[in-house]
């Protein structure tokens, strides 16, 4: 029988599972909420940050023998002048929280302590995803270490709620 | 109840095989169930048709062919004269067939029967029918792909089949990958390895070296 597999998403101190996620809001707060609180500041100079998201690729129904090989991509193009998406280098193992002070979440190259690099989410494309460490055989639960992403504004952002973007999970099932 | 479109037998250097689906499309056996040391062939089908009927249970008709076939293959006149009284009757589950087999020609031997029972499946062809040779390993995968957010499902799923070998050339090992990707529109495409790979660990069990 085929794996059913989400997206999980993880806030606060200790998540746990994470929740199914149903959007991936980059705003300044820690939650995940629908709605116009907590917006990412656009800065007169310089860079702002929205607080770092966490998401990972979780199982319900085992897969026959194995799901590896995961893979997230973008269609190439994000249509929300002034910023950019970052996703980080690395996808860790242990969740740490996101945070932020004033403005701006803090920058997670800087403050995750999993993550020593980034690049833009919307380079990785399906002829050339990111990988994602993590794999799964037999049972249910967690198969991808964790995805870190942030959205940075500059000066040039325009105001208001951005159009939703699509990114696209790849595995191999067995 | 298998939501794929398509599904595999795992033929065997015996002749017999390993079917992933039963008739109504139950998975009944794994990827890792496969004996990869027997491996010979590795079909694909089309699960709607295994839902059918049309490819197994199996279904037999002794037809012009077949006689052809195992008269070659020396079988003698008095078996095939009998034969032909089963002639264009269609016989539906080898134990059935089987059993009208042995009432009609008596006692030929076993090799003889399963010979009959082989040239006179009616089968479906295989969408694709991969050659698993000596020092050559499967490559299956189901590749799935599915939207972070929104309808937690696979859009799309690509199917991908082919075999991987390690050749070894002036000391140096190299992996060297043939891949069919079979697309949801039905466009096969053939290509060495796009994107990594991830071997499973029982694939990994069975490293063999091809020399050049």
């Amino acid at each position: 029988m085929a794996a059913t597999v989400e997206t999980r998403i993880f806030h606060g101190e200790s998540p746990g599972d994470g929740v199914v996620a149903t959007n991936v809001r980059f705003k300044l707060a820690d939650n995940n909420a629908q709605d116009v609180n907590n917006p990412v500041v656009r800065p007169d100079a310089g860079t702002n940050y929205s607080y770092w998201k966490t998401i990972a690729l979780h199982c319900t129904v085992a897969p026959d023998n194995a799901i590896n090989n995961v893979k997230l991509y973008s269609d190439g193009a994000l249509s929300w002048t002034g910023c950019t998406v970052y996703v980080g280098n690395e996808t860790p193992g242990a969740y740490q929280q996101a945070t932020g002070a004033g403005d701006s979440g803090d920058e997670m190259v800087a403050s995750h302590s999993g993550i020593t690099g980034k690049a833009d989410m919307f380079s990785y494309t399906s002829t050339s995803p990111k990988s994602v460490s993590g794999s799964i055989s037999y049972v249910t639960g967690r198969i991808s270490d964790y995805v870190i992403q942030q959205s940075a504004l500059t000066s040039s952002a325009v105001a208001g709620n951005k159009p939703t973007e699509t990114l696209t999970w790849q595995y191999d099932e067995t | 109840m298998s939501t794929d479109t398509i599904t595999w037998q795992a033929v065997y250097n015996d002749d017999t095989s390993l079917w992933e689906c039963d008739p109504s499309g139950n998975t009944i056996n794994k990827y890792e169930d496969i004996d990869r040391k027997r491996l010979c062939v590795f079909n694909l089908y089309s699960t709607t048709q295994v839902r059918a009927g049309k490819v197994i249970p199996e279904r037999f008709k002794i037809v012009d062919s077949v006689l052809s076939r195992l008269k070659w293959d020396g079988v003698t006149d008095d078996v095939l004269t009998n034969l032909q009284k089963l002639q264009n009757q269609e016989y539906v589950g080898p134990e059935k067939f089987s059993s009208v087999l042995n009432e009609i020609i008596g006692v030929v031997g076993d090799n003889i029967i399963k010979l009959i029972m082989r040239y006179s499946q009616i089968l479906t062809p295989p969408l694709i029918s991969v050659e698993i040779r000596p020092g050559y390993r499967l490559i299956w995968r189901k590749r799935r792909h599915q939207r972070v957010i929104g309808n937690q499902k696979p859009f799309k799923t690509v199917y991908l089949v082919g075999w991987q070998t390690t050749i070894q050339s002036a000391g140096i090992s190299r992996n060297v990958q043939s891949i069919l990707y079979i697309q949801p529109t039905g466009t096969v495409e053939m290509s060495g390895s796009r994107t990594d790979f991830e071997l499973l660990s029982f694939e990994k069990d069975l490293v063999e070296e091809v020399s050049l």
